[in-house]
């Protein structure tokens, strides 16, 4: 991984749809769905097969997980968080409960948003899914170095801390 | 608990948004989400996209499928059309009811699902004053022989128009009067059973109708008056009218007995069709026929994961209701959802050891195929109507009063042939239904066959077709609007300066006003040169709805 990246790109390359300009945008927004959550209302059930992709535009919610000694809140999300984004990949079971903490809002690609998005700007579909995997596997990537990083740490005490 | 540090949206999304979010409706569904909804939007699709449990029809206001409450804020949505307020008044909804495939919002409102705590009003005919019957003397029966829609909108027209008079309709499906046009939908089961029902199930016992359900007709005597009943019975008569409906019709090919071969009528067809794919763990099918109904279903067996494939004879699918240009753009829309159309195909043989494996076209050319659905037309069901000695042309020939060549006996639906026409659709089967039940009564009322609207009920893909589109009689001016989008298409025939058929595929907004403009016959000569820049919003015209 090359570590002349500059700042500059470090934005545009960790957000999601950062490439595309504002009418694309503008265009993309239309398929989605958009919903209003109270304080309390749960957006994304653990367990639930349902492959859609969240971006909260008001608010925010909290992720919990089941857990052997009860329910274990591991995020907060607010306002330009995505949620719901392996799913959309890859159709498993959600994997966390996800609920608003206030009232909020959300915008949602939905299956058949995303069909319909798909059919009527091919293009713009395909810079989606790129989009949301590379966003994915840059995580991944990340994740995957500070594995590497403090296994090397376990290893050799002397090396230097990420 | 810190915050994520998951993906993020990028600030340019975020702001896109915001330029957009003064312009949403807020659609709230009591017990079910809160929506945010760009104006021109039904509540139908509103709903349907955000898992509110709302079952579609015709999507025309007309089947009556998806009744809802407004609970706040009616005036933000259109008005209703003629043909919603007949639906909402034949179903004796609350006076706040409205079908959500009809209402597009333009403001804040609050729904409810009709059929969720409102019981409808239903006490209409019930409640009607006793001193005003006009029947004193003889008590006069009705039988109406058949319970889908033709049957039904009559038994409901003749109670309306006469409290007093005795009703009587049988059925020979064990079901109560159902939404046939979305079977297709228990397939990938995105509808289910048990919301097909159009009506409440008390619908015949409130209007003091007597129902047979699941009982066949065996014969009529028409020296007696009296109709025989597979149970037993017998049924005498002062008026009678046939709505036995039709069966769909198969083409001649080879080996159609093979197991694997089906067709999509009933609820029971669509189950049987169902439990096939399931066990024999079907992978691809082969629908026949590129009408409304072939497509719908090939629409429902790609949503279960099967590669289907659609076989058309004519040139282009619907050809009945689309033109040449508008067709082949249907092909390709279908194309891209992942659905095959072979135009210009005919089938020849049905091919398997045992059960069917492949379907041989006439060119030779052969397709795999798990099973084949048949979706080539309908065919009368006249037996009772043959053996009762009644006229018969393909459907019984009725006139334009809907009555058959027994002045006792109407029919209406899709067993009548009128002028050697059976359209085979749910908005004919109603008028003729309306206007057979006015001329038992007495009335005099004529059926004007004017091709009423019809839509194609495939998600992702809108095409609305109202009026003759293809005949060519004179002083017929097409016109043909250049869309940017290669996937959207207008035309308006305008017949003598009257708009007289449509054809709109995209553009689902123009959708009800277009119906509407071409269903009045409304005359357009002065906004011509409007409707030939684009600007089709002059169609609302001057009538006011």
């Amino acid at each position: 991984m090359s570590s002349s990246d500059t700042s500059h790109t470090e934005e545009f390359g960790s957000r999601f749809l950062a490439s595309l300009d504002e009418e694309d945008i503008a265009t993309v927004l239309h398929y989605t769905e958009a919903r209003r959550y109270s304080s309390g209302e749960v957006a994304v059930r653990c367990g639930d097969v349902d492959r859609s992709v969240y971006v909260i535009a008001a608010g925010s919610f909290e992720v919990v997980v089941p857990a052997p000694t009860g329910p274990q809140r591991v995020a907060v999300l607010r306002d330009g968080d995505i949620f719901g984004d392996l799913a959309f990949l890859d159709g498993e079971p959600r994997s966390a409960d996800v609920r608003a903490i206030e009232d909020s809002e959300a915008f949602i690609m939905t299956p058949a948003s995303f069909d319909r998005l798909r059919l009527a700007h091919p293009r713009l579909a395909l810079s989606f899914v790129l989009d949301l995997g590379r966003i994915l596997s840059r995580r991944f990537r990340d994740s995957s170095r500070l594995l590497a990083a403090r296994t090397r740490l376990w290893c050799d005490p002397s090396a230097p801390e990420l | 608990m810190q915050a994520s540090d998951g993906p993020r949206v990028a600030e340019s999304v975020l702001r896109a948004y915001a330029r957009v979010r003064p312009t949403m409706a807020e659609i709230r569904f009591v017990s079910g989400p809160t929506v945010l909804a760009r104006p021109g939007d039904s509540l139908l699709r509103i709903a349907e996209a955000n898992q509110v449990p709302l079952e579609s029809g015709c999507q025309m206001g007309v089947c009556g499928a998806d009744p809802v409450r407004i609970l706040a804020g009616a005036q933000n949505l259109t008005p209703p059309s003629m043909d919603e307020r007949v639906t909402l008044r034949r179903l004796a909804l609350a006076p706040d009811c409205r079908m959500a495939c009809a209402a597009r919002v333009r403001g804040d409102v609050t729904v409810a699902l009709a059929r969720e705590g409102v019981t409808p009003n239903t006490s209409v005919c019930a409640d009607a004053p006793v001193a005003e019957r006009r029947h004193s003397s003889s008590r006069q029966r009705v039988v109406i022989i058949g319970s889908g829609v033709a049957g039904v909108t009559a038994a409901i027209e003749v109670r309306e128009r006469d409290p007093d008079i005795d009703i009587a309709i049988l059925g020979a499906e064990p079901y109560d009067y159902y939404n046939r046009m979305v079977i297709n939908k228990l397939l990938p089961g995105s509808a289910a059973i048990d919301r097909l029902p159009l009506l409440p199930s008390d619908w015949a016992a409130s209007r003091r109708i007597r129902h047979l359900c699941g009982v066949a007709a065996r014969s009529i005597d028409r020296v007696r008056c009296e109709v025989q009943t597979d149970g037993g019975d017998t049924l005498p008569y002062e008026r009678l009218l046939l709505a036995t409906g039709a069966a769909c019709d198969v083409p001649a090919i080879e080996e159609y007995s093979k197991q694997g071969a089906f067709v999509m009528r009933a609820i029971d067809d669509a189950v049987r069709l169902r439990q096939y794919i399931v066990e024999q763990r079907c992978r691809r099918a082969v629908v026949v026929g590129g009408g409304l109904l072939g497509l719908e279903a090939a629409s429902s067996i790609r949503a279960m994961g099967i590669r289907v494939s659609v076989i058309e004879t004519a040139a282009w699918p619907l050809s009945r209701q689309l033109d040449r240009t508008a067709g082949a753009l249907v092909q390709q829309l279908m194309t891209d959802l992942g659905i095959k159309i072979l135009s210009g195909a005919v089938p020849r043989a049905l091919v398997g050891a045992d059960r069917v494996e492949e379907v041989q076209l006439a060119d030779g050319q052969r397709l795999t195929a798990d099973f084949v659905l048949f979706a080539t037309g309908i065919e009368p069901n006249v037996t009772l109507a043959r053996r009762a000695g009644l006229a018969i042309d393909h459907g019984v020939i009725v006139n334009d009063r809907m009555a058959t060549s027994d002045a006792r006996i109407f029919a209406a639906g899709d067993v009548a042939a009128y002028r050697g026409s059976i359209p085979g659709l749910w908005r004919v089967a109603m008028e003729q239904a309306r206007v057979a039940a006015i001329n038992m009564l007495g009335g005099d009322s004529r059926y004007d066959a004017r091709v009423p609207p019809t839509r194609l009920k495939v998600p992702g893909i809108d095409v609305l077709s109202v009026g003759d589109v293809t005949g060519a009689d004179g002083h017929v001016q097409d016109i043909c609007v250049d869309d940017d989008d290669p996937r959207q298409y207008r035309k308006l025939v305008v017949r003598a300066g009257k708009a007289s058929a449509a054809i709109v595929v995209g553009h689902q907004a123009l959708h009800e006003l277009v119906s509407e403009a071409v269903m009045a016959n409304r005359d357009v000569t002065a906004v011509i040169p409007a409707l030939e820049r684009g600007d089709w919003t002059v169609l609302r015209g001057e009538c006011g709805g």
